[in-house]
């Protein structure tokens, strides 16, 4: 796994900036954290790297690797009226059946039949933790992947989350929580449309 | 592409799961659509609106054939469900009619019927309430167009009598005479008066583009009910559902490719509904069959691509639901659907022409009678339907 480079970012809503030439450096094993009041620009920037988001500029360099990212919004992105299953499979880029071992990695096994909607708060975040990590991505970006969530699922994704970086993965996120920060490799704050380490 | 090809999966799995909640709901709007046309129907029986009018008839003393051409006239059955005639006198009628118990009033001249006969143009006078009801406005316009017929009839048999004179005058020999020839005419006419309603099938035109009313407005039924299904679609653009499909581009689903699926799902799934209704109301009209769901492909597809139009110009289930519902009752009203375009004013025909109601609806017609036209109006519908609602969502996220 090689170090994806993020270079000179900058968002404008009109005259307003959000943010300007901004961009950070990730290495193999790694979490980031980007850190911020709310309405500074985190998820625009998330979104802007997974290039969801229009109209910005910047340059991200990944050597050597296909630029495959794994992607935990702040809203839940499932289908409701669908199983757990079928959600994973819209995310899986090769078409077949999922492996029984990922999902017992993510305790899905026993529930992957049943629909989203039926499912706790904390069990969609599981399966959207999933749908992310179902395509062995280089590089997790993470939206308060813990946010309103009671201390057991924290607990449970931070596990996930540690694993991942573990194995050579890359963590990006945008959070508040304090956990999150404190065992980040890096913190960046972003404030006033400049990014700085911290 | 794996994220593609599930993509199209769930979204057909999800028309199928919903399709079931879309036929029941196509039933309970069909049976309450139903029962209130049943309602509506007793209720306008036992109103005042639809009764017959009460008309009196002066025919002077004497006149046994104008009285007897009269009765042989009121009679009729088609005049019977307008207007029932009665003999009254001069100051009963009048009486009546100040009172209200007469509608309208037909004063017979003397020597009417003596006076037909010898070619003599005498009026017969209809006095009509000012405050007449509707069903008397209604008499009062049939009174008017039977006089107009007898008018060009009477100028037909006038202009032939002229020519006949002025050849006759030439010296030329004709192969009947005046008199001949003006009974053979009148014999024609009488005919054609008797029939009423057949003469517009006989001179090939039709208020109900060529099928029986029962048809067309069966069509019209299936129809509007396709189209209502429509507030059924919405789950396809809850909130969630376009989450899900902004985050999906990262999974490589191109932003048209919902826009594709969607109207293609929703055409499936109206498809399945006209085979349903076509099945069902092939029994109480044998005139309808599947082949007319099959026949429709065109304007499912165009209602499809209608619905997510709207749907996603007003980007929320529920609300583009009522947008939906709004469209159709206006819709309805103004395309000639519920009412056949010939019977519109002038401007209101106009704009029917250009209403997809109207299209569909004659579009539908012409499947039945085997000579469906060109199926690209509706076909570019759909397409820009699709596509503007697509491009539509693009842009906005």
């Amino acid at each position: 796994m090689r170090p994806m480079r993020i270079e000179n970012f900058t968002k404008k809503y009109g005259k307003q900036i959000l943010f300007e030439k901004v961009g950070l450096e990730i290495h193999p094993g790694e979490q980031i954290a980007i850190i911020g009041r709310n309405g500074c620009g985190k998820t625009t920037f998330l979104k802007m790297l997974l290039g969801i988001e229009r109209k910005g500029s910047g340059r991200i360099t990944w050597e050597g690797e296909s630029s495959k990212m794994g992607y935990v919004p702040q809203e839940n992105p499932l289908l409701e009226d669908m199983s757990v299953e079928d959600n994973l499979k819209l995310w899986k880029e090769k078409t077949g059946k999922l492996s029984e071992d990922f999902l017992r990695e993510f305790d899905l096994w026993e529930i992957r039949k049943k629909k989203v909607g039926k499912l706790s708060g904390g069990m969609k975040r599981r399966v959207t933790l999933a749908c992310a990590m179902v395509n062995a991505p280089g590089l997790l970006i993470l939206d308060e992947p813990t946010a309103a969530l009671d201390t057991t699922y924290q607990e449970m994704i931070h596990g996930q989350m540690a694993e991942y970086t573990a194995k050579g993965g890359m963590i990006l996120m945008a959070s508040h929580d304090r956990y999150e920060i404190d065992h980040s490799t890096r913190v960046y704050r972003l404030e006033d449309g400049k990014l700085w380490e911290v | 592409m794996g994220s593609v090809i599930q993509y199209i999966r769930i979204n057909c799995k999800r028309m199928v799961s919903h399709g079931l909640y879309a036929v029941l709901a196509l039933l309970v709007t069909g049976i309450l659509l139903v029962g209130l046309l049943f309602v509506l129907s007793k209720a306008m029986e036992k109103s005042s609106v639809l009764e017959p009018i009460q008309v009196g008839m002066i025919i002077p003393e004497g006149e046994a054939t104008t009285r007897m051409a009269a009765r042989l006239i009121g009679g009729m059955e088609s005049v019977q469900s307008v207007a029932e005639l009665k003999e009254v006198s001069k100051e009963d009628g009048e009486e009546a009619l100040a009172k209200g118990e007469l509608e309208a009033l037909i004063r017979f001249p003397e020597n009417f019927y003596e006076a037909i006969n010898n070619g003599t143009n005498t009026p017969v006078e209809v006095v009509l309430r000012n405050d007449s009801l509707l069903a008397s406005k209604a008499f009062r316009e049939l009174v008017l167009d039977g006089l107009s017929y007898i008018r060009t009839s009477e100028a037909s048999i006038y202009a032939v009598e002229e020519q006949v004179l002025a050849e006759t005058a030439e010296g030329k020999v004709l192969s009947c005479d005046v008199y001949t020839a003006d009974a053979i005419m009148t014999e024609l006419y009488t005919q054609q008066v008797l029939k009423r309603n057949k003469i517009f099938t006989q001179e090939e035109y039709s208020a109900f583009e060529g099928v029986e009313i029962s048809t067309y407005y069966l069509v019209a039924g299936i129809l509007l009910l396709l189209y209502f299904q429509g507030m059924a679609f919405g789950f396809y653009y809850d909130k969630q559902s376009l989450k899900t499909e902004k985050v999906l581009r990262i999974a490589g689903i191109h932003p048209m490719l919902p826009a594709i699926m969607k109207t293609l799902c929703m055409a499936c799934s109206l498809f399945v509904m006209a085979l349903l209704l076509c099945g069902l109301l092939g029994k109480v009209d044998s005139n309808l069959s599947l082949g007319l769901a099959f026949g429709m492909w065109p304007v499912l597809f165009a209602l499809a691509g209608i619905f997510h139009l709207l749907y996603s110009l007003v980007g929320e289930s529920f609300w583009g639901g009522m947008v939906i519902l709004l469209l159709g009752i206006l819709g309805v009203l103004t395309s000639g659907v519920i009412y056949p375009v010939c019977f519109l004013p002038e401007w209101m025909q106009k704009l029917a022409g250009v209403q997809p109601f109207y299209i569909w609806h004659r579009y539908a017609l012409q499947v039945l009678q085997e000579s469906a036209g060109s199926p690209l109006p509706s076909l570019m519908i759909g397409l820009l339907g699709m596509l503007g609602g697509g491009v539509y969502t693009w842009k906005k996220a």
